[in-house]
């Protein structure tokens, strides 16, 4: 099975299994109070759309009628070098909020994400992240009094 | 009518008010000259920084950064060929032709003229019908309020993306994660699994920042993220009287094509520029096409900007947002204790007028600034995209923090963004997804409401006329649908071929 085709069915048996985690989760809601409707209806019935049309789409990759060109899933460290390293960057500076005032949490993490997108030199890279994060400072700590 | 009118004229004229839209509109004007950022994802993450404001000067910075982005995308798409926003793609084709000729000034000039024609024609006939629609609005039934928000989420995820299927799973799965959290007509809980902090049910605007921002900077990072290129000498110019007249026919084309397709919910800007410049490329057949035609940059850029009178009418009246831009602005509205709809224009008309009288007054701030400031932000583009999309990234997660000023809607942002990121690689509609989000209390409340009236009985949605109308275009669509993909498939089998099935994700705008 060419990769493509493999992620696209992969993708849609992931999203019919979330469909079936809706389905098991709502279970105890499925009793409606005289003239309403259950509360398992609405989110079930979304659910049930998303599977029936993942099917759907399993079907025709399987009979051929639908192809996936395998450009469309690059899962090189090219084209995915970049956002996982953002995101390892983005989840780091969530975990550390807490703990790591502000100023401090921030000019590492402009640094670093500067640093991943290719911004260089060094120099050009400290100042960009040193206006940056006074930029924030004044922004959310001066004028939105936002409590970081 | 006049009366209120003139009221939120005044109001938007107040100093304070009247900055904030200039700022705003500077700053829509920055977001659509830089590709790779959008109107919504600028909406979305400036609103948290809206918290402690009222609501309308709240919703000035946001109107100016509506209109601004749709007058900004053409300063890209004209200099290097390549659109700040998807609504300035049509723009691209004639207008960097003009550049390359010398003329970049002019088509630049153009833009912004046919900007402001579009979007202030838009304008009048959005405060002519809002009224109107507004007073019969009311008289709009539950299963009619339910239908029409089904109607609106299956067109834009129908025509947001290449791919309709994953248009329609992303708008259903945005419709679950829009129930979790406690059911509102009985109190129970839904899809929390056992975390207290989905009681309230998720953050919606973390959600939806993550979504739009985080997740398409996450995208995009994998792409180009350098200065885009030289660009043409630049001597800008406004058009002259006698080119006004010329191309005043091809404006007036733009501006009904955009006004009539921004009131159909999924049909955004681009799709009423690429129509209006297929328009007057098939009735000025004596004219040279794709070598710099005044003409084409003109309709499209009257277009995009028309879209927006259209988009807010459905959005204000009904409660249904036009694109991507007026679904975020909808969030904005609900956090700011506001709910647009039947009712908004006689629950709450000064904000209604207040709304309406800003996006024409943004109009001329947007004009202005975009004369005054051309060669600063032809200078911008050639800004490094890594610095902004750093910066970008630390406003959305303060942003999701500022809500509630907890933790946990930063990891919601943080979860939406990867989540937004999958969606882009693998072709799902992040707006389809959004609208779901944001419209599914509305659907589900409605639709509920409309049984428990019938008590229970399912043909109330049938008897209704709104409700049936919607039902037997989405039949007629989806019919549509199917023989399309029959005689594709026919032909496919024909010439011995199968079919190239891709996905080209459209960036919301």
């Amino acid at each position: 099975m060419r990769t493509a085709t493999l992620h696209e069915t992969t993708i849609m048996f992931a999203l019919i299994g979330g469909a079936a985690v809706v389905f098991i989760e709502t279970a105890p809601l499925t009793e409606a109070q005289p003239g309403q409707i259950a509360p398992a209806l609405f989110p079930r019935l979304a659910a049930g759309a998303v599977a029936a049309m993942a099917m759907l789409r399993i079907g025709a990759l399987v009979l051929g009628h639908h192809r996936v060109e395998d450009a469309d899933v690059d899962w090189s460290w090219s084209a995915i070098g970049k956002p996982l390293l953002s995101a390892v960057l983005i989840i780091g500076y969530y975990l550390a909020f807490d703990h790591v005032p502000f100023i401090a949490l921030t000019a590492l993490f402009l640094v670093l994400t500067f640093w991943v997108y290719g911004v260089r030199p060094w120099y050009k890279n400290l100042l960009n992240a040193a206006v940056a994060t006074g930029f924030f400072w004044i922004l959310f700590l001066h004028f939105l009094r936002i409590p970081v | 009518m006049n009366d209120l009118l003139l009221a939120g004229l005044l109001e938007t004229l107040q100093p304070l008010n009247f900055l904030l839209l200039a700022i705003g509109s500077f700053l829509g004007l920055l977001v659509g000259v830089l590709p790779g950022l959008s109107s919504p994802m600028a909406i979305a993450v400036l609103i948290p920084l809206t918290y402690g404001m009222n609501p309308i000067p709240a919703l000035m910075i946001l109107i100016g950064i509506y209109i601004g982005t749709k007058t900004g995308g053409a300063y890209s798409a004209i200099l290097v060929r390549t659109p700040g926003t998807p609504a300035a793609a049509a723009t691209a084709v004639e207008g960097h032709p003009m550049a390359l000729k010398g003329d970049a000034g002019q088509a630049l000039g153009i833009s912004v003229i046919a900007s402001t024609y579009g979007g202030l024609i838009s304008w009048v006939i959005a405060v002519v019908f809002a009224g109107t629609i507004g007073r019969y609005a009311v008289r709009i039934s539950a299963a009619d309020l339910a239908m029409i928000g089904i109607f609106a989420l299956t067109m834009v995820a129908a025509l947001s993306g290449r791919d309709t299927l994953k248009g329609l799973m992303a708008a259903s799965i945005g419709l679950i994660v829009s129930s979790v959290g406690l059911d509102e007509l009985t109190g129970v809980a839904r899809l929390t699994f056992g975390h207290f902090q989905l009681m309230g049910g998720l953050p919606f605007l973390a959600a939806i920042i993550g979504l739009f921002a985080v997740g398409t900077v996450l995208y995009d990072v994998a792409g180009a993220t350098k200065a885009a290129g030289a660009q043409a000498q630049l001597n800008f110019s406004l058009p002259s009287l006698r080119l006004l007249r010329e191309i005043r026919w091809s404006m007036d084309v733009g501006t009904a094509f955009g006004t009539v397709l921004g009131i159909i919910p999924g049909v955004g800007a681009d799709t009423a520029g690429w129509l209006s410049y297929a328009h007057i490329k098939r009735r000025l057949k004596n004219r040279k096409f794709g070598e710099g035609v005044p003409e084409g940059v003109a309709a499209p850029e009257a277009a995009n900007n028309a879209v927006t009178g259209g988009a807010v009418l459905p959005m204000l009246t009904l409660g249904i947002p036009g694109d991507a831009s007026t679904a975020v602005m909808l969030g904005a509205l609900m956090l700011y204790g506001l709910q647009p709809g039947p009712l908004f224009f006689t629950e709450s008309p000064e904000v209604a007028y207040g709304f309406l009288a800003a996006l024409g007054v943004a109009n001329i701030t947007t004009l202005i600034i975009a004369l005054v400031m051309v060669r600063p932000f032809v200078a911008i583009l050639r800004l490094n995209r890594s610095v902004l999309y750093g910066s970008v990234l630390v406003l959305a997660l303060v942003g999701g923090f500022a809500g509630t000023n907890a933790t946990f809607d930063m990891a919601v942002v943080i979860g939406f963004g990867i989540v937004g990121f999958l969606m882009e690689k693998y072709g799902f509609s992040i707006p389809a997804m959004a609208l779901g989000i944001i419209l599914g209390p509305l659907i589900e409340s409605n639709f509920r409401r409309a049984l428990m009236i019938s008590r229970g009985d399912a043909t109330v949605f049938l008897t209704s006329p709104i409700s049936l109308a919607c039902i037997v275009i989405l039949g007629l669509i989806f019919v549509r649908f199917l023989v399309r993909q029959g005689r594709a498939r026919r032909r496919a089998g024909a010439l011995g071929d199968s079919l190239p099935s891709g996905h080209e994700q459209q960036r919301p705008h």
